[in-house]
């Protein structure tokens, strides 16, 4: 049975084609993923990303529990901020990805994926202390929006100024007349943007006043096609494409997000960190790359893209690939894609392209 | 730009328009609108002979990638240049400038069991 946002109707409406996402019902666009990847670049757009799962801990050893559980360290993670961090295996491979948002000093709120949220949740019961730590899982019944673009903030200071006073990353609890909301100014675009966290009432009126008319500023709905290119173009990794159980993040590349000392003992148990999930950009004219083509060091075959686009930025074929091979970061040498029995060149790189 | 109508179909959402000996190829509305953005195309080489029902062009969309079947056999006589340059012409006009390739024939005899006509076309595999 699939899942479907309690914003299906209002996607519906909108004319969105609809695809499976980690068993939702999600749009996958409303008429161009080029478009709405434009949108988003340009000026703005929103994502119902209500698939993702939602989990608040809360109590008084939440913070020192959480910071065991969880791969970065959260011990430098003050009221008011978010974070980037894993949930690991005993091997050090990554579970899921998630962002933990302090909401209080003992209250946090976990956003992992879609596909992550009951594994996530299942370890956690799991492991949970018996007292003064508790658990709520509102994965499935809330509104999750993305309102990104560089317009972002222009739009999100008409429903709420104190969005002004956010820095990235940052987050605050809405309380009065929007109860229970949480606005933090995070994303996975690479553009500017806040994430909206709220009640399914809430969450409705919210995503028809955002599309409404605002005069200069016009968003536009935006679907998981254009989630895809936009986070490709930014160099930010998919769990089940760049990340997986048999691999840890140093393997991904995301060592900056652990904590030191699990960084140093990850790095032991593989030192060579291989394989390892590299971004390329290709440096002719090709078709879009895409997940499963093959990566040559001249005759060699080396690795696999797990992900690409042509960026609707500027047309280059860029994304990742898993190579098992050491790799020579900008040098235009013998790194080859393979295309339908063609072979392009291209480069591996610092990830991202914008 | 090609009276639909007029114009014959594949199952794999080709479409053909004969004259004389040589015969224009391309995919129909429908299926640009069910691929959405068209980003590349790959195109035969002009000279190749090819059999009908061989895939002989690749069209790509964001998410996915589909060949173009030869509805037809004989040999690649033209290719639509301006789709390198502007693959979504395709999407803005399947059956005018986004057109993709041109067969020649060995003679006028374009009957095939592959092909029907419009009203089929919509009715079987369209609606």
């Amino acid at each position: 049975m699939s899942l479907k946002s309690p914003l299906y109707e209002e996607h519906n409406g909108l004319g969105a084609v609809f695809t499976d996402f980690s068993g939702w019902q999600m749009p996958v666009h409303f008429g161009s993923i080029i478009k709405e990847h434009k949108i988003v670049r340009e000026s703005v757009g929103v994502f119902d990303i209500s698939h993702m799962g939602l989990i608040f801990v809360s109590g008084a050893m939440a913070r020192v529990w959480l910071n065991e559980l969880l791969a970065n360290d959260l011990s430098v993670l003050d009221t008011g901020h978010s974070q980037y961090t894993f949930l690991l295996n005993d091997q050090g491979g990554v579970m899921d990805d998630l962002i933990v948002y302090r909401l209080g000093d003992e209250t946090f709120l976990l956003v992992p994926n879609a596909s992550g949220v009951d594994l996530v949740y299942e370890t956690m019961v799991k492991q949970l202390p018996e007292s003064d730590v508790f658990l709520d899982n509102r994965s499935g019944s809330v509104v999750s929006l993305a309102v990104q673009g560089k317009d972002s903030l222009a739009l999100m200071e008409k429903m709420n100024p104190q969005v002004k006073q956010l820095q990235k990353n940052e987050l605050f609890v809405c309380e009065g007349d929007c109860d229970s909301m949480v606005i933090a100014r995070t994303g996975y675009t690479g553009s500017d943007g806040f994430e909206i966290f709220t009640n399914i009432e809430q969450g409705k009126r919210i995503w028809e006043w955002l599309l409404k008319d605002h005069g200069a500023i016009q968003c536009s709905a935006c679907g998981l096609g254009a989630r895809d290119t936009l986070r490709i173009e930014a160099g930010y990794p998919l769990y089940g494409n760049e990340l997986d159980s048999s691999m840890t993040p140093l393997q991904a590349g995301l060592g900056f997000f652990l904590k030191p000392s699990l960084k140093n003992e990850l790095r032991a148990m593989n030192p060579e960190r291989l394989p390892r999930i590299v971004y390329y950009q290709l440096l002719e004219k090709t078709p879009p790359p895409r997940s499963g083509y093959e990566i040559y060091d001249g005759d060699e075959k080396i690795g696999v893209v797990t992900s690409g686009c042509l960026s609707p930025s500027t047309g280059q074929g860029v994304g990742f690939a898993l190579v098992h091979k050491e790799i020579t970061l900008n040098e235009i040498g013998n790194y080859k894609i393979s295309v339908r029995n063609k072979k392009y060149s291209l480069k591996f790189t610092k990830r991202g392209i914008i | 730009m090609f009276d639909p109508k007029s114009l014959k179909f594949t199952q794999s959402h080709e479409w053909i328009s004969a004259e004389d000996t040589l015969v224009t190829v391309g995919i129909s509305d429908h299926a640009q609108d069910l691929l959405g953005d068209i980003v590349f195309i790959e195109l035969p080489e002009i000279g190749r002979s090819v059999s009908a029902g061989e895939a002989v062009a690749v069209v790509e969309s964001v998410k996915a990638a589909s060949d173009i079947y030869a509805p037809l056999g004989g040999t690649i006589e033209a290719v639509n240049d301006a789709l390198d340059a502007d693959p979504t012409l395709v999407n803005a006009s399947a059956y005018g400038t986004g057109w993709l390739f041109k067969i020649r024939l060995e003679s006028a005899d374009t009957s095939s069991d592959a092909l029907m006509d419009y009203k089929t076309y919509q009715s079987d595999f369209v609606e």
